[in-house]
Order: structure tokens, then sequence, then C-alpha cells
């Protein structure tokens, strides 16, 4: 088993010092969105000038929501979706395909290191705005140790389900030339409906009972424990249902991508 | 005049390819209708739990958005290959548009049309007549040319500022986020200016005056800014944003003429 | 009639040497090394109308500098250049249209638009009069056989089709100088002969100047009356192909593979040579190798004896190539 994972231990390693490589820009646009997210702040404050709360959460709570949600927010990456419709356009993936290892299990290795890479040079940036913020505003952080653990344990799900999501859409975007109309539309609707545009709680009741059903709200939930908003057992509730949805993701993105596979292969070159 | 009929033949060329990609340009727009429907829900949605924002109501709101779309939106059309500028600067591209008789930033404007950026004026127009038929603001042809006007000059506030911010990668490496950051400063539009502390207000009404398109002809319609006030701002401003692109654009290029790619 | 005059012509770039790392990019911010790069270093020469001069040199000796100079997209450090007359770089529009050019790497024409759209623009852009463009145009369709593609758009076009599109699109308006940077790179031999010959058509019909900047020299030795050879910025000959060929290009080889190489008396060819250098033998192995210097000795004169002395299985006769000639005089100079 070890020496399985082995394998694709390079292509991990490789995309963390990519994102190193990187880090200059990948910093410089982490700056502009600290810069988005204290003028969103202006927006919250305007927002909340004449009331106290709002479905449930004080101006407080909604900006450390969205300070939450913008920290998590690399580990809901869809980049395997670019990644594969590259591959699969420029003839590569057959390629890969001849190679003795999974295509799969190579690009979450590679995705995964991206992710992990972004993360490792956010982490300061966005702990000091998170510092900032609560300075500025005297907000009161309280979190038991209970609450981190439980966010902690929705994190690589929430990278799994978005990998299998992405898999599945980079299978399917052999059929559209504009790839990246596609992938436009995907990250739209996720964020609408994971609760990372406005927390969920906000959308009318006839929304909300339709967003519930899918299993992007989860990707919300690290947030809410956070704040104190789920009770533990509805967050282990959540770890569970999530992780059924991560298999059947699986399941069935690995089938698309298995009757896709000729057609895959016709292409490039 | 050669410059006209020069872009008649790139024109006709676009609508041609237009319609053979159909399904990509539909694609296009319907992925851009989506983004920026995702930032109305979320006006639409706040406005589920309070009833103004910073004293405007969310027909106000969005009459201000709507209208900073139409002049965005036409500059998208026509002035996208701006964008491409630090990547023909870097990769030595600058050079055949340098070698024609004709001016080279006009052949170099001409060869991008970006048919994506319907979806922009349509959903401009749209939002502007359904919140001035909401508001009940009667129809005043003095004030219908007023912001005809307003928003075509305001076309070039945006062609300015890509072009200012472009025209720094004639000496940096990678101006790429530059010109990006500006450029997305006008999404912040969505929000009537008064939320924002002092300083931005006046960066985003004097230096990177997309408030010229959206808050203050809003302001006029409102009857809250005088047209004196509107035109002087106007015409002041987008002067100097325009000027400023134009003049860093030809010093960008006579650097670019002494160093080589 | 003069149509290019270049004197004292120089470029210094200035580079800034900078460590690798974070520190380096600290550091070049207070204390930048300058390094003056020299890429073109008092140059002179004249080219009259109607020459085909070949412009060759090593990457980076200078070739584009001088080319971008000549054709006012770059400003010299010191020095005049005028062609037809005037400053390239002060009136580059004005210069613009009296040259066309042609980069092998790079096309000058729009990718999406189809060929013909591009030749349309061109016409105005360059204000061609009806009359010459359809002339000009029906006279290049023949020669190249554009008809096949001219209706594609140019992003569509094979190597060899987009290299005639450029050169037809850099000569509708009938330039008085054409410049041609890598005309043929990248092609099939059959495709590089036919652009050649084309080229030479052209040039007896328009009388065009060209000057052909190449690595290919079986261009130059097809198109080129005169070469101008530069490195390191400076022009190191600068005159007619032939006499480059005679001066430098004076050796001849042939290689014997003899049945037995016991019964050879080497002696013989020592009457052949007046220098030492006119003639070297060597024979290893059955395989008998001289090399001498043809405009001294016979060809007939080196095969005859042997032939007379040994039963020869295979006789090999080459020419020194202009590739080898030119790599001598980079390699030892002149």
């Amino acid at each position: 088993m070890r020496s399985k994972i082995k394998k694709y231990l390079p292509f991990f390693r490789t995309s963390v010092m990519n994102m190193f490589i990187y880090r200059g820009t990948i910093i410089l646009w982490l700056l502009l969105d600290v810069f988005q997210f204290f003028m969103m702040v202006f927006l919250w404050m305007s927002v909340y000038e004449y009331n106290q709360s709002i479905q449930g959460f004080t101006l407080h709570e909604m900006l450390l929501y969205y300070l939450v949600t913008n920290l998590l927010y690399v580990f809901s990456d869809t980049e395997a979706m670019y990644i594969m419709s590259e591959e699969i356009r420029e003839g590569r993936i057959s390629m890969m395909l001849i190679k003795p290892i999974s295509y799969k299990a190579r690009l979450y290795s590679e995705v995964f290191g991206r992710v992990i890479g972004i993360f490792s040079l956010t982490l300061p940036i966005v702990t000091i705005t998170a510092a900032v913020l609560l300075w500025a505003f005297n907000i009161p952080f309280a979190v038991t140790g209970l609450q981190v653990l439980l966010a902690v344990l929705f994190v690589p799900l929430i990278f799994m389900l978005m990998f299998e999501f992405a898999y599945f859409f980079g299978t399917i975007s052999i059929h559209t030339t504009n790839v990246f109309g596609l992938a436009i539309l995907m990250n739209v609707v996720i964020r609408i409906v994971s609760g990372q545009l406005i927390p969920l709680a906000l959308y009318p009741k006839a929304i909300l009972t339709v967003i519930s059903h899918l299993p992007f709200k989860y990707i919300s939930y690290p947030t809410l424990v956070m704040l104190g908003k789920l009770s533990t057992t509805d967050a282990l509730q959540g770890l569970l249902i999530l992780a059924i949805w991560v298999g059947v993701f699986n399941l069935f993105s690995n089938l698309i991508f298995k009757l896709s596979l000729k057609k895959i292969v016709v292409f490039g070159g | 005049m050669k410059y006209l009929k020069i872009y008649s033949i790139f024109f006709k060329q676009y609508l041609k390819g237009l319609m053979e990609y159909r399904v990509d340009f539909l694609i296009g727009m319907v992925g851009f209708l989506f983004t920026q429907g995702a930032g109305l829900l979320f006006l639409y949605i706040i406005f589920q739990n309070i009833t103004a924002l910073a004293g405007f109501s969310l027909d106000q709101i969005l009459l201000m958005y709507g209208l900073s779309l139409i002049p965005k939106g036409i500059d998208h059309l026509f002035f996208d290959n701006i964008w491409l500028l630090p990547r023909y600067v870097r990769q030595g591209g600058m050079d055949r548009y340098m070698l024609r008789p004709i001016n080279a930033l006009y052949v170099f404007l001409i060869e991008r049309f970006q048919p994506d950026a319907f979806g922009e004026i349509i959903l401009g127009t749209f939002l502007v007549i359904t919140t001035l038929t909401n508001l009940s603001i009667p129809f005043d042809p003095v004030q219908f040319i007023v912001i005809f006007i307003t928003l075509f000059i305001g076309i070039f506030i945006f062609t300015g500022l890509k072009l200012a911010t472009a025209s720094t990668s004639f000496w940096l490496k990678n101006s790429y986020p530059l010109i990006q950051v500006t450029y997305n400063l006008s999404d912040f539009m969505k929000y009537p200016i008064t939320i924002f502390p002092k300083v931005m207000q006046v960066i985003l009404t004097y230096v990177i005056p997309y408030a010229l398109v959206s808050y203050y002809p809003a302001m006029y319609l409102f009857g809250e800014v005088s047209l004196i006030q509107l035109t002087l701002y106007l015409v002041l401003v987008t002067l100097f944003v325009i000027g400023l692109g134009l003049w860093v654009w030809h010093k960008g290029l006579k650097h670019y003429e002494s160093t080589g790619s | 009639m003069e149509i290019i005059k270049v004197e004292n012509l120089k470029k210094e770039f200035i580079i800034y040497e900078k460590e690798p790392g974070l520190k380096g990019v600290i550091k070049s911010f207070y204390n930048a090394k300058k390094i003056v790069k020299k890429a073109v270093d008092d140059v002179s020469f004249t080219i009259q109308q109607g020459e085909i001069v070949g412009y060759i040199g090593p990457n980076g000796a200078g070739k584009s500098t001088t080319i971008k100079m000549l054709t006012g997209i770059l400003t010299p450090t010191s020095g005049e250049v005028r062609v037809d007359g005037i400053i390239p770089y002060q009136k580059r529009t004005v210069n613009a249209k009296k040259i066309g050019v042609v980069f092998g790497q790079r096309t000058q024409l729009w990718w999406d638009l189809p060929l013909i759209e591009s030749f349309t623009v061109l016409k105005e852009i360059y204000q061609i009069s009806d009359a010459d463009y359809k002339e000009r145009l029906a006279y290049f369709s023949a020669l190249f056989g554009l008809v096949e593609f001219i209706k594609q758009p140019v992003r569509q076009l094979s190597l060899g089709q987009r290299m005639k599109a450029d050169i037809v699109a850099s000569l509708l308006h009938n330039p008085k100088l054409l410049f041609l940077d890598e005309p043929t790179i990248g092609l099939d031999v059959i495709a590089k002969e036919n652009i050649r010959k084309t080229l030479k058509e052209i040039h007896e019909k328009y009388q065009t100047t060209i000057i052909l900047t190449t690595h290919d020299l079986a261009d130059i030795e097809e198109l080129c009356d005169r070469i101008m050879m530069i490195d390191q910025g400076k022009i190191i000959y600068d005159g007619n192909l032939e006499t480059i060929k005679a001066k430098f290009g004076s050796k001849k080889i042939v290689c014997f593979t003899l049945k037995n190489d016991l019964e050879l008396d080497l002696g013989v060819f020592e009457t052949l040579k007046k220098k030492d250098s006119d003639l070297t033998v060597s024979l290893e192995n059955k395989a008998l190798t001289v090399i001498f210097n043809k405009l001294k000795i016979n060809v007939g004169d080196i095969i005859g004896p042997v032939l007379k002395q040994t039963e020869v299985l295979d006789i090999d006769i080459s020419d020194d190539h202009l590739e080898n000639i030119i790599k001598a005089i980079y390699k030892n100079g002149l």
C-alpha cells in the first residue's frame, strides 16, 4: 500500500514546489483578495446599520463567516477540470494513460499539492488579516478544540467532493469548445449553492429547500461549526452524509470517464 | 477615411465569426450572465433582509450598477485586445504593429472583437429600463441625452484606465495583475460609493472614476446632482484618464523603440 | 542609386545583472550592476538599389538589431542610418510605406482573417490603387498558386502556405526594399526551392532591393551576389559571394576505398603539390583520403595515378560547402 502511494509523491511534491515558484503571483492575488475583503467589510457595516441581526447572524458573525470561508476557499479548488481539459485537448492524456499509474490518482496528487502549496502561502496573510479584523472590531473569538477538530475533518472531504466534481466536468469538457465559459458556469453555481456567496440561511425558504438537498452546502459547514451555529450532532451527521456523497461522486465520475475514454484518446495530436 | 474602411473589413469578419461560433458565444454569454447574476442575487438577498443600504433602495442601487455596465460592455466589446498587451510586449510581438504605415495603437486595438460583452450591454440596459420604471422616473429628453452622452464618454474611462495600466508592461514584465485590479474595482459599482470610506470615494470619483458612470449619473436622475456638476466631473476627469492612457502608451512605445523586445 | 546608407551605427543595450534568488532581487534595487552590451558596434555599409544582400552571422551577432534599426522600430545609440534618404526611426510611417518585411518565425498577417481579407486590409493600409492591387494580386496568385488557400483563415494554413502568404503580403505595395528574416525556416526542400525561385523572379520583375537574413546558406548561394557577415556587432566581411568562395572555399576532398593498400606509392602525390598546404593525404585501413586545393590541382591528377596503381572499390568526391567556409571564417577569422 505504501509503495502505491509513494508512486504519486513526486507529483505532489512538484505541484507544491510549483506554487512556491509562482509565490509572487499568488501573494499578489491574495493581497488583492484581502483588499476586496475589506471593501466588503464596509458593505456589511452599511447593511447592519439599522439591523442588529440578520437571519441569526450578527455583524461580527457575518464578518467571521466570510473570513473563514475565504481561508478555506482554496480547498474547494477545481483546477482539476482545467488540467484535464488541457491534457485531453493537447492529446497528452494518451501518454498518461499508457503509463503504469492511475490517471486519476496522479491528478489527485497534483491538485492536492497545489492546494497545500497555496494554503501554506496564504495562511500567514490570512492570519494577519484575521488579527486586524478581530482587533479593529473588537470581536470576541471563542472557539473550542472540538469545533476546530470537526471543522478540520470536513476539509479533506470537501476537497475530495470538489475534485470528483471537477474530474467529471473535465471529462465532459471534450464536448464543448468553450471550456472557459463552462468552467465559469460551474464555479458560479457552486459559489451560489455552497454558501460561499452568502450564508445559506439568508436564502428564501423555497430556494433553501432545493439547495439543502445538494452536497455543496457542506462546504460552508466548517465555517458554521466554528461559529457555533452547528451542533456537534449536526456536524457529525454532516460528515457522514458528505462522505457518502463523495463516494457517490467518485463512482459516477469514474463511470463517465470510462465511457468517454474512447473519445478522449482520439483528441489532439 | 482609410481607418474606417479598414475597420469595416475586420468588423464584417467578426460578425461572420459570430455566426460560425454561435455555441461558444452563447456559452460565453450565459457564463457571464451567471456571474453577474450571482452578484445581483447577493444584492437581492440582502434586500430581503433590509430596506435601504446607505439610504438607497434596491432599485436605486441597481440603476447605478446598470448604468455602469453599458459603457463597460461597449469598451469590452471593442477594446479587449488591451489585455493582451503585456504578453505581446514580452514576446516581442509589438514589432508587427510598428512596421505598418499606420497608427500602431489603432491597428493593435482593432484586432479583437469580444462579443461576450453583449451580455454586459444587454444586462445593463435591462437593469436601467426596469429600475427607471420601478422608480417611476419620468422620461425627460434632456436627461436622456445627458445620460447618453455621459455613458458614451464613460466608455473611454474604462479604455483609458486599461490602456494606462497595460502600457506599464513596456517597463514592467508583468502588468497583468495591475490591469486586473483596476478593472475589477468597477465591480464595486454594485454598491453606492457612500458606503466606502472617504478615501475610497475620492479614488472612485477622481482617479479610477467608475463612479462617474454609475453613482453620479443616477444621482443626476434623482435630482441630487446638478447637470453642471455632472458635466464638469465627467469631462475633466475623463479627459484626464484618456490623456493618461494615451500618454503612458506613447511613452511606453518610445521605450520599446529604444530597448527592443 | 543608393538606397541604404549606414554610417558608424552603434546600438548599445544596458543590461542589469541580477543575482539569482530573493537576495538578488533586493540587491538589484539599490545596487544593480550595469553591463553595456554592444549589439551593433560601429557598423558602416551602403546598399544600392536592386541588390540582393545576404546578411549572416551567428545568433546574437547583431543581425536583427541592425534590421530593426533599418526598419525604424529601434532607435540607434549613435551613428547615422538612412533608408531611401530618410531616417527610419524618425519617420517610421513614411519609411514603412517603402519597405516590406517578412519574419520567418512570426506572421504579419491577421490570424483569424481569411487570407484574402488580410490582403484587402493591407490594400487600405498602404493605400494601393485598385488597378495596382488587382495586377499584383493576379501576378502573385499565379506565381504562388494562392487560389488554393486564399479563402482560408491564416491560422489554418500550412507553414509553406503561410510563408508564401507573408511574402505576398510584404510585396503587395511594391516596396523598394524587402527585408526577409529566415524566409525558408522549417520548410521542406521542395518548398524552399520554390520560394527561392519565386524570389528571383520577383526581383527580376520589380527590381526590389532585398536584404536576406538567414541561417540556411543554400538560400544565400542561390539568391545573393553580395554577403555581409556580422559577428559580435562588427561587420567582418562585406563583399562578393564568389570572392569568398574563391578565396576561402578552395578545398576538394576525394575518398577512395581500396581493395588493399599494399601496392600504393604515395610519392606520386608529392609531385602535384607546390606547397605543403596544397595537398594532404591520409591512408588508414584501406581508406585513402586526399584533401587538395582544387584551384591548383586537378581532380583527375589525383584519381588517375591511384586507379593505375591499385584496385579501387569506391570513390567519393566532395566540394567544400559554403557552410564549412563560413564556419571556418567564424572560427579563424579572415
